[in-house]
């Protein structure tokens, strides 16, 4: 962690999956370099050993029995899709592997 | 290694030594009823988009709770194989756009997974060893050859998997094969999966890299798109030898670069996946939405007793301690079910032997008839008891050792309700004849007029014999038990 | 106004009495809302007919014979992040316009079979993103004391709901202080439980480990009645605490012999964003009143509380860019298409349906996980965050509960802040620290400076909520 982190916008734009103009772009980078700057702070932090805390709260291995529970009806669903197409969620044409 | 196992693929134009380097990556769908964070129910071939609900359509505000019986079938199936099972275990989230991918993120098992090391023992000796098994949740399904969009269907969306992956331990295209081939015996075995390629609920990727004899590793090819066990031998063997031609090329521009390759069964040939796909990076990190799994001592216990035998050990037990054939022993032991029947054919009193012949001349063959409708064997509707009794019917006389078939077939078909087993004899006539003085009087009767045929058995041709069966059967209906019949006639000849 | 209108406990004992109807007792909401909500902006819609449809039903069954419910006839608010079958929930973005969840969240179902009566959906800034409620996409709520000035956020709609009598209970969600700082700016007392006390299903999720339903009220003892129906464990959240809901009954009770926990960090000037000499005024009066009431007050400190900002941002941004990564276009929302591809369709989407802080936060989010920067980023917060939590152990271990400001200002003017998102971040100091540690935490109306009001926030350990709402209820007998 450096004290000014290179940010690479146009990378993690692309793995957020934002399509940022360049105005939004140039506006953007100041703002999100200035914000690490300050959050950059923790770097000083002596932590020793101290491990990682997810979550708050005492774990415990909550889990269910296998026994079915009703599906959601699939018009219900298909009624709040954007473009459902016979029974199926419908998107742009794509060969396969990441969209 | 045994001196006859050598597993240099020579190259015939340089002569030259090269080994492949081979590992193989193995979705498993673990045999719940319902997924691994939600209550929905999983039925292959199901209606698009049945099988779904807020959480596997990652609607706004739904949350992951853990299949308890998911968790247990993936420790039973990393028992199975031998590998160690971490204490405590937790998921991660997994990073990635896709349409098939409802949360933008998969819920999987990162530095953490439940399971470490293990393996299978091939035949030669040689073992294969996982480096790691891990839980994780199926995706949907993006079905891009129908029409102008591509489609989306979640019904998979959510199925528990475990990821099985090996050390590239594998040398060649029939390691792999074999390897499957054990892999799924012994899930199949442990109840944990059908292993069913055709029904998706076993998948497998390849890593591939070759390497002169003696040389470093080079870069390794994955292989997607693999639907069989045999496309995956062809694969392995068509890639391996791409390779080694690549090399010896001895043009850089030719040699394998690290990418995804997809196999063409028609073709028999592996060809780069189109389109580029950037650098990925997932961002995992541990999903705040589950709580650590906890795994200790008595849930593994309890699991390993889960474990039933595995077909290896059956199939020794039944050679050396039931003097069955290596055969008879290998058939039993295609499928779970079946052996399952043999052993409870046993604990119902019945023979080994006995038991053995029917299950593999009869009832085996009864999977994929149409008039008996049994989609597999674990649906026959013959119990052990009923076989037990038929067996006692022939033994004792009672029916012809040929009518067994018949009647059994006929209880099969009656269903749970019809007729039993006493019921059916008597409807369907099966009865024998056993009656002594009615078979000597159906005897005598044939013996009429049939001197030359007497004076032949008389004068040593045993076999003349055969000729008075038919006539006292056609007189009995067929009903006349053969072996008395053949008694009496004996004694009648001799007196 | 609000002052004079029954709360909770009290609509309902008028109800069940027969003083009057669920039904008149609604319409009179309805006016109020008719007549505050345009200049207000508290509710983005109300559901007049279904909820009028339901208090005569409830009239209906409360006259032949049936138990009536701990709520009935109670009518409620939900922030716009709730899923209730039949309403919009959009988050305050335009990704969900019109958007109505196929199920209903656990919490409000508890709610709902309690016999309370779901009057409509409220402001809030974008996903959770804000504590102003100007990042709404669609309308900014307004302080009721001033409505030039905000009412907090991202809780918004909620608070000024309750603040203004439209409403006397209302659902927001506190994952930094969402629920508390707007409490505080409005006048009116906010609830963030435990983490884990009330289930989340049903929460569009913003910071998983963080996020809490927290109920606002006029009352202490209206936040309690709420509470007996909100919480307790359900088999759809595994994070929800395995414990039966809480029982108003053991929050009674006296404070003598009671310690009460100063942190010094917070009284500091310069924590953050320094306090405002007004704040600082009120809640040493209310300290005093603490010791009216036979508690001690007692210095501790929280060594790591300057650093809380920081670790909270980085946690919440990462879990936030992760939650977010399921709105795409492909299965609800709002679709943009852009070219031919896939990849175009997702990002077209999320450019158009997000706003600013949304973007800024996802991005960040992204970066503090990805490869390269992640344990020097996320792991490292993680650490610090512990790091938190034992300070408030340590500081429990010398007192029963602490009290600090909840804000370090009064309700600012809208515009103040709004260009300056690192200016906004910094004024959670004071309330992110709970959130990171999973305690409950109280934020009650402790006076006014110069006509705003001020909250005091009271904090105890984990679990410990029925402990909390005790002291914030005798602090508030105290003061009536």
């Amino acid at each position: 962690m450096s004290a000014q982190p290179a940010i690479d916008l146009i990378r993690l734009a692309e793995l957020a999956r934002l399509s940022l103009s360049a105005e939004e772009q140039a506006a953007l980078l100041p703002q999100l370099e200035r914000i690490l700057a300050q959050l950059a702070e923790l770097e000083a932090v002596p932590l020793d050993d101290t491990p990682a805390m997810v979550r708050a709260g005492a774990a415990s291995g909550i889990a269910r029995a296998d026994e079915p529970q009703p599906s959601l009806p699939r018009e219900a669903l298909l009624a709040r899709a954007p473009k459902p197409e016979d029974d199926f969620y419908s998107v742009p044409k794509t060969v396969g592997g990441e969209g | 290694m045994s001196a006859a196992h050598d597993p240099a693929l020579v190259s015939p134009r340089t002569g030259r030594r090269w080994l492949a380097v081979i590992g193989l990556e193995t979705h498993v769908q673990l045999k719940t009823r319902t997924k691994l964070f939600c209550g929905c129910e999983y039925r292959f071939g199901a209606e698009p988009n049945t099988l779904t609900c807020a959480l596997c359509t990652a609607q706004p505000g739904a949350l992951p709770v853990l299949n308890r019986e998911a968790l247990a079938l993936a420790v039973r199936a990393g028992l199975a194989l031998g590998a160690d099972i971490a204490p405590l275990s937790k998921f991660d989230r997994k990073h990635y756009f896709y349409c098939d991918l409802p949360k933008g993120y998969q819920i999987s098992q990162y530095d953490q997974p439940y399971c470490k090391g293990g393996g299978i023992a091939l035949a030669s000796g040689r073992f294969i060893r996982l480096e790691r098994i891990h839980m994780e949740e199926d995706a949907g399904k993006a079905i891009h050859d129908r029409g102008a969009s591509t489609l989306v269907d979640l019904n998979r969306a959510g199925v528990p998997l475990i990821e099985m992956v090996t050390q590239a331990d594998i040398q060649t295209a029939a390691e792999a094969f074999e390897y499957l081939t054990l892999l799924k015996e012994r899930l199949q075995y442990a109840g944990v999966s059908d292993c069913d390629m055709e029904k998706g609920s076993l998948r497998c990727d390849v890593n591939i890299s070759v390497r002169p004899a003696g040389e470093a590793w080079r870069t390794k090819v994955e292989i997607k798109n693999l639907n069989s066990f045999r496309f995956i031998a062809a694969a392995i063997e068509h890639e391996a030898w791409r390779q080694i031609e690549a090399y010896e090329s001895e043009d850089p521009a030719q040699y394998p670069v690290q990418e995804t390759r997809l196999y063409d069964p028609e073709r028999n040939q592996t060809r780069t996946m189109r389109g580029k796909e950037s650098a990925r990076d997932y961002r995992y990190f541990p999903d705040p939405d589950l709580p650590p799994v906890v795994l200790d001592a008595s849930f593994l216990e309890r699991e390993r007793s889960n474990l039933s035998e595995p077909a290896d050990s059956r199939r020794a037990r039944y050679r050396e301690q039931l003097g069955l054939s290596p055969a008879d022993a290998a058939e039993l032991t295609s499928e779970r079910a079946a052996s399952d029947y043999f052993e409870a054919c046993l604990r119902a009193g019945i023979d080994a032997r006995d038991a053995s012949s029917w299950i593999r001349n009869e009832l085996l063959g009864w999977v994929g008839e149409p008039e008996l409708g049994l989609r597999d064997f674990a649906q026959l509707p013959i119990s052990p008891r009923e076989l037990s009794e038929v067996l006692e019917l022939i033994r004792s006389g009672r029916i012809a050792s040929n009518a067994g078939r018949k009647l059994l077939r006929a209880r099969a078909l009656a269903g749970p309700d019809g007729p039993g087993i006493a019921a059916l004899v008597a409807q369907l006539g099966l009865e024998q004849v056993q009656d002594d003085a009615q078979l000597e009087e159906w005897c005598r009767a044939a013996l009429i007029g049939k001197e030359k045929i007497i004076a032949d058995y008389r004068s040593g041709k045993e076999a003349a014999l055969n000729a008075l069966l038919g006539p006292v059967m056609k007189q009995s209906g067929g009903r006349a038990a053969p072996e008395k019949v053949r008694e009496i006639l004996k004694r009648l000849l001799s007196g | 106004m609000s002052a004079t209108l029954p709360g909770v406990e009290d609509t309902r004992a008028r109800i069940v009495a027969g003083t009057t109807s669920a039904e008149a007792n609604l319409r009179e909401c309805l006016e109020r809302i008719a007549a505050l909500n345009p200049k207000l902006q508290a509710f983005h819609s109300v559901a007049a007919q279904s909820s009028l449809a339901r208090a005569t039903e409830l009239d209906a069954l409360l006259k032949s014979g049936a138990q009536p419910g701990a709520l009935h006839g109670v009518p409620v608010a939900l922030k716009s992040n709730l899923c209730a079958s039949g309403h919009e929930t959009n988050c305050g973005s335009r990704l969900l316009a019109g958007w109505q969840a196929p199920y209903t969240a656990r919490a409000v179902e508890r709610l709902l079979d309690a016999g309370a009566i779901l009057v409509g959906m409220t402001h809030m800034d974008e996903f959770g993103f804000g504590s102003s409620g100007e990042n709404s996409a669609y309308a900014t709520a307004r302080n009721p004391h001033d409505p030039e000035r905000t009412a907090g956020g991202s809780s918004s709609g909620s608070a000024v709901a309750v603040a203004s009598g439209m409403v006397p209970l209302a659902l927001g969600s506190d994952t930094g202080g969402s629920v508390r700082q707007p409490a505080a700016l409005c006048g009116i007392a906010g609830f963030k439980p435990s983490y884990g006390r009330i289930p989340r299903h049903g929460l569009v999720a913003f910071g998983s480990s963080l996020d809490c339903i927290s109920p606002f009220a006029r009352s202490v003892t209206d936040l309690e009645c709420a509470m007996e129906v909100l919480s307790g464990h359900d088999a759809l959240d595994a994070t929800s605490i395995e414990e039966p809901p809480l029982l108003r009954i053991a929050s009674e009770g006296a404070l003598d012999g009671w310690r009460i926990g100063v942190p010094r960090e917070c009284f500091e000037a310069g924590a953050g964003s320094g306090l405002d000499e007004g704040v600082r005024t009120a809640l040493e009066a209310a300290l005093r009143c603490f010791e009216q009431l036979g508690a001690q007050c007692v210095e501790v400190s929280l060594p790591h509380l300057r650093h809380a900002i920081a670790t909270y941002y980085i946690i919440a941004c990462a879990e936030a860019s992760s939650n977010l990564a399921r709105f795409d276009g492909v299965r609800y929302g709002v679709r943009h298409t852009a070219g031919s591809s896939l990849a175009a369709m997702m990002s077209a989407t999320r450019e158009r349906g997000f706003g600013a802080e949304v973007k800024r936060r996802v991005l960040l989010g992204t970066f503090v996980l990805s490869a390269g920067y992640h344990e020097a980023w996320y792991q490292r917060a993680q650490r610090v965050r512990a790091r938190i939590a034992q300070d408030f152990e340590q500081a429990f271990e010398q007192c029963e509960v602490l009290v600090t400001p909840t804000t370090p200002s009064t309700a600012f003017r809208l515009g103040e802040k709004s260009s300056d998102p690192l200016a906004m971040y910094l004024s959670d100091v004071l309330t992110v620290p709970a959130s990171l540690a999973g305690i409950p935490a109280l934020s009650i109306d402790c006076g006014r400076t110069q006509g705003l009001p001020v909250g005091m926030q009271i904090l105890g350990p984990a679990r410990a909520d029925t402990r909390v709402l005790r002291a914030g209820r005798a602090f508030e007998r105290k003061n009536a």
